[in-house]
């Protein structure tokens, strides 16, 4: 699986001077020019507006497995994204549905103005015309159908023009083949564990961006990680996996070859204990997500209602974010609040990724405050308005919004012992003996080793809310506090109500990277949390075969 | 692959002897895929409910380089590193009846849908470990899978009907052991970035060409086969791509393209610069003088096919149908099953499939190689001898009355292997020289009372269609056709034209060949991946070809033009907006 890093931006410190010999520039404003004062096609005018995003990545990405590289690939490739718009901004061919969310073609990665501005000629020929199109089926369905307060389909924003450096790659190959050689070898120590992989990503992302309201920019980031994962199979056939995903924006932020051997070697050793736990029972009652798993407990169910909140037309008001005509409503506990900051870097001492200076629609980022004291207050926007926000708040993640670093703040922090007390208490009004403790969910990450265990988890997840399953469990006696790791565990059907379950949080807070519903891991700055009421549901009877016959490297020893 | 043959034939004579050689250069891959299939068999030919009885390690590793400019610039740089593929073919049952058995009506298996994504990736170093624990586990879910298959097939045999064709699922074959030479794969990656840039660059001047590339690849494939026969095959091949491609759209809204290239076992088989230069500039006003002509109406009469083309259609419209398991599978339409025998074309025509081959004349072939991927010698194959069908080509899966494979069990990583062509060289006993067989065209026009007739000059392959469901016919995709007429007329260049037409029907109307014999190198794709092949012929006179006239898109050329030759253009007026 791929972790794209799209949101691990980390921007260089300082501006560069304004460029205007800047060659893709060049080739953009050109084209740019030429199109609005020439395209012309029958009764339509030139486009009303025209943007270019240019992504130049290069990337470099190594596997290995059980002491060998089994693969090393990357590259260097350019594309162009196209915003073409035709009308105007009160009705224009974007926000249907059925539209193309846009278009674009990859470009050359040569500096050369001529074969550079041959392809956006091509490709914007091909967004003007498709445009027309869209916009005639668009009034079409406007004139059959009655849309009642129908937002415009842009909002006015005032230019903002931010050039700094561009980036290169630079890493170091034969370094990190050996060390993902070196790491990946661990597992050559421990029998029981299946299969296993080590992968190392790198890249870097040069953008510029320019349209015809006086917005332009350009910058770079460049991202690092290292993937280790592992899969066992315990001896009555569950198969159960998990990864560890380090991070940063330079390649000396990630483990040094022996922390990322010993990261390994925990690994191991926490699958071997986990196949050998005992399957858990069904449960209903509350759970205390500690740790890691209370950023991944936020990122899962709460990142995806925070953006995306305007509606597209033609899908006759269904689909889309539930919350969206809540604001003013209480949508989780009344001591907690939500905060969505682009611009923060650091969090008492700890790095932050994924911060950024303008969106993609080129407006500055602003801190925003989402939810207060419980109470929505307003989405993450991008330049689509909606019925009740009309102007961007530099949230625009490809054009839509959505949540960059997600802060939870709570009125009602308590210390560790304070917190399991509360859990304790809790577990004992529902009578129950015993209570649950939860310190990682089930990795994206770690996918590849077993896609089909996986997706049927995916899957099997009911009701909106889908938490993964969790792969750090514990059960936990209400009267003594003593702990006993137990595996198989699925959440039941899980509501959005669960946000109003909050009963209390930790003060543990710290940046951590956890996944949501899309593929690229966000970063979630959360304390533990305290759940009144969840489902745990046991593992289903059926598992796969143990291997026919043993591990070569293992047989006899 | 370039072998030595005094090499080959030393070690084939000792293999017919019985004498079972260490191979050259078995290094640790073959190490490792050996020990490791000796261990799995050892430990599941009991194990199971049904016995293994065949398993084969078939380990890929490519490497390619891949280059590609358009008007003057790099498309991109993607670093393609080693890369390793394991195929595992995997037996249980016994020989007559085992798990690949086809199950009729199969539909889709729920409970297999995830197959074996997930399975570990070969390392592409040489760790003995690391590769065995990568054969491991892919071996396991094998043979867990066959088990679950072979349940079905017996299952399925007894409820349909008895098959038309009772032949065994597997074919006796000698063991083979052979180590070839290792090909030298140094590819000056900046050098051809710089070729391809100048070469490119030549388009700009032609504004009627709106996109367009030049393109070179070079993939070594190195491959590793063991069985439990007793085969060991080690060998390596290099092909080499040079090519460009040009496209255009008319003024009415037709997306027209052309092709030009070259596919050779050695670099020196491909063009030089000077020529490559001549190919690019001859592709860029073929495909203005494309764009300017005359669309082709829907037509049946007499014509030409070049050497080059009527080797693609009969790669096509025969190669396809003489694939040996398709005589067996009900749902494919067997057209020649039942025709071994028979008269299928003109008696002056015969084919042959020839992999063994290098070379017709000076010209190499794409389709030459010595073991075929089931570790089969390929064999000289004569499919057609006078025009009577005489042969299939065969893999291991055996139809009625072929028992045996004649080498041409092909694939791709990551495929499993099935008859494909190799070499197909289509050979004539009636021959004139190409101005003859203008000269018959033109009279047989006049004999049909046709208006004019047709030449093809170029074909960029096509499909076929060999399933039962579907008509038993073919498109091929003409790249110039000309308009030939039988008064004197000049010869006019036509947009816009399919071949259509039904196999049978096609080839027993043949009426002559040239004596311009040519080669078409390729790629073919079909079930069991891309495989290199060629196809050879002389121009052929037919008496009837089918042609329709090509869907077209409806899409306006570029409203403006091309920047480069826009007279208006910003970048030369030097003119600027106010705007950043």
């Amino acid at each position: 699986m791929r972790i794209a890093f799209a949101s691990l931006l980390l921007l260089a410190a300082g501006a560069a001077p304004q460029d205007d010999e800047d060659l893709i520039f060049r080739v953009l404003r050109d084209e740019r020019q030429r199109s609005l004062a020439r395209l012309k096609l029958e009764k339509s005018g030139p486009p009303y507006y025209l943007e270019y995003t240019v992504t130049e990545s290069e990337s470099f990405q190594i596997n290995g497995s059980f002491g060998a590289v089994t693969g090393r690939g990357g590259g260097k490739s350019r594309y162009c994204s196209i915003d073409l718009r035709v009308g105007d901004r009160t009705l224009d061919n974007t926000n249907f549905a059925g539209a193309s969310s846009g278009g674009g073609t990859s470009l050359t990665v040569d500096d050369d103005y001529d074969a550079l501005r041959h392809e956006l000629w091509l490709a914007t020929d091909r967004e003007y015309k498709s445009s027309i199109e869209e916009l005639e089926k668009k009034k079409a369905f406007l004139q059959q159908n009655t849309v009642q307060d129908r937002p415009d389909d842009m909002t006015v924003e005032e230019p903002v023009v931010l050039i700094r450096p561009t980036v290169k790659l630079e890493v170091d190959r034969d370094k990190w083949s050996a060390t993902v050689r070196k790491v990946s070898a661990v597992f050559r120590d421990f029998p029981k564990i299946q299969k296993s992989m080590v992968t190392f990503y790198s890249r870097s992302e040069s953008k510029w961006f320019l349209n015809n309201e006086g917005f332009k920019n350009r910058g770079g980031e460049v991202s690092f990680a290292l993937v280790i994962g592992a899969l066992i199979q315990a001896d009555d056939g569950m198969k159960l996996s998990d990864a560890e995903l380090f991070a940063g924006a330079t390649d000396k932020d990630l483990p040094t070859p022996e922390a990322a051997e010993k990261a390994a070697r925990d690994l191991a050793k926490r699958l071997e204990q986990l196949a050998a736990a005992p399957k858990v029972e069904e449960y209903r009652g509350p759970i205390l997500f500690e740790g890691q798993s209370g950023a991944e407990f936020f990122a899962l169910a709460l990142t995806s209602q925070l953006g995306s909140s305007h509606e597209q037309l033609g899908r006759g008001g269904s689909g889309g974010n539930p919350w969206r005509e809540q604001i003013g409503q209480r949508v989780t506990s009344a001591f907690i609040s939500v905060i969505s900051d682009p611009t923060a870097r650091e969090f008492n001492g700890a790095p932050i990724l994924g911060g950024y200076d303008v969106d993609d629609d080129g407006v500055r980022g602003q801190k925003l405050t989402l939810i207060d004291k419980g109470v929505l207050k307003t989405f993450c926007m991008s330049r689509i308005p909606t019925r009740n926000i009309k102007k961007s708040n530099g949230h625009s993640r490809d054009g839509v919004g959505g949540p960059s670093t997600i802060f939870i703040e709570s009125a009602k922090k308590l210390p560790r012992e304070e917190l399991m007390k509360r859990l304790f208490e809790l577990g004992k009004d529902e009578g129950l003996t015993h209570v649950y403790v939860v310190r990682k969910l089930a990795n994206p990450a770690a996918a590849s080793l077993d896609y089909q265990t996986f997706y049927q988890g995916m899957m099997d997840a009911r009701g909106p809310v889908r938490l993964l399953p969790p792969i750090q469990l514990y059960r936990v006696n209400v009267e003594d506090g003593k702990e006993e790791l137990v595996r198989g565990a699925r959440f039941g059907n899980i509501s959005l109500r669960i946000l109003r379950d909050i009963k209390a949080t930790g003060d543990d807070a710290k940046p951590r990277l956890a996944f949501g519903r899309s593929t690229d891991p966000g970063m979630v700055v959360a304390p533990s949390v305290l759940i009144s009421e969840i489902e745990i549901s046991k593992p289903g009877k059926e598992t796969e075969k143990l291997p026919s016959y043993p591990h070569p490297f293992f047989e006899g020893k | 692959m370039r072998i030595r043959s005094a090499v080959v034939t030393a070690l084939l004579a000792v293999v017919l002897l019985g004498a079972r050689q260490e191979p050259q250069g078995s290094g640790p891959v073959l190490k490792a895929m050996q020990a490791e299939l000796d261990r799995a068999f050892a430990k599941l030919k009991a194990s199971g409910e049904s016995p293994l009885y065949y398993l084969c390690y078939r380990v890929y590793e490519t490497e390619s380089v891949s280059v590609s400019a358009t008007y003057g610039a790099i498309d991109n740089q993607r670093r393609s590193e080693k890369s390793r593929t394991l195929d595992v073919e995997l037996r249980v049952g016994n020989p007559k009846l085992d798990n690949t058995h086809k199950i009729r009506d199969e539909g889709w298996d729920l409970s297999d849908r995830y197959g074996r994504s997930g399975a570990p990736q070969m390392p592409v170093e040489d760790d003995e470990t690391a590769i065995r624990n990568a054969l491991w586990l892919t071996t396991d879910a094998h043979f867990k899978s066959a088990q679950k298959r072979y349940i079905k097939v017996k299952a399925n045999k007894a409820v349909k009907v008895e098959e038309e064709d009772t032949s065994d699922d597997f074919s006796v074959e000698k063991a083979q052991v052979f180590s070839g030479p290792p090909a030298t794969f140094a590819i000056d990656r900046p050098g051809w970035e710089q070729r391809l840039r100048k070469l490119s660059m030549i388009y700009k001047d032609y504004k009627d060409v709106f996109n367009s590339s030049v393109s070179f690849a070079a993939v070594r494939t190195r491959r590793w086969l063991v069985n439990t026969e007793g085969s060991r095959i080690q060998d390596e091949r290099i092909q080499y791509r040079l090519f460009t491609v040009v496209e255009t759209v008319a003024d009415d809204g037709m997306e027209l393209s052309l092709y030009d290239g070259v596919e050779a076992a050695t670099p020196d088989a491909l063009p030089d610069d000077a020529r490559m230069q001549e190919t690019v500039k001859t592709l860029a006003k073929q495909l203005t003088e494309l764009r300017a002509a005359p669309i082709a109406d829907t037509y049946a009469g007499p014509a030409i096919l070049r050497s080059k083309a009527a080797g693609v259609v009969f790669h096509e419209i025969f190669g396809h149908r003489i694939e040996g398991h398709r005589q067996k599978d009900e749902e494919e339409g067997r057209t020649f099953a039942k025709k071994v025998g028979q008269s299928v074309m003109p008696e002056f025509i015969t084919v042959v499939d020839d992999p063994p081959r290098e070379f017709l004349g000076k010209t190499p072939l794409n389709g030459h190689y010595q073991f075929d991927d089931e570790g089969v010698p390929a064999q000289k194959v004569t499919l057609v001898d006078k025009g009577i069908l005489r042969s299939f080509l065969m893999g291991r899966s055996p139809v009625k009355n072929f028992p045996n494979s004649n080498g041409h069990g092909r694939c791709s990583p990551g495929n499993s292997p099935v008859a494909r062509q190799g070499n197909l060289i289509v050979d004539s006993t009636k021959r004139v020289p190409y101005a003859k067989l203008r000269e018959m065209l033109l009279e047989e026009i006049k004999k049909q009372g046709k208006p004019y007739g047709l030449i093809f000059d170029d074909i960029a392959g096509g499909f076929t269609m060999t399933q039962s469901f579907l008509p038993q016919s073919f498109k091929l995709l003409p790249l110039r056709v000309w308009r030939v007429y039988p008064d004197g007329k000049p010869d006019e260049v036509l947009r816009g034209v399919d071949i259509v037409g039904t196999p049978l029907a096609s080839l027993e109307k043949i009426l002559c060949a040239a004596d311009d014999d040519d080669v078409f190198n390729g790629t073919c794709g079909a079930e069991s991946g891309w495989v290199p092949v060629a196809a050879c012929s002389p121009s052929l006179l037919v008496g009837t070809i089918e042609v329709e006239r090509q869907q077209k898109s409806q899409d306006r050329p570029p409203l403006l033009p091309a920047p480069r030759h826009d007279p208006d253009d910003p970048s030369k007026s030097g003119k600027k907006e106010g705007q950043p």
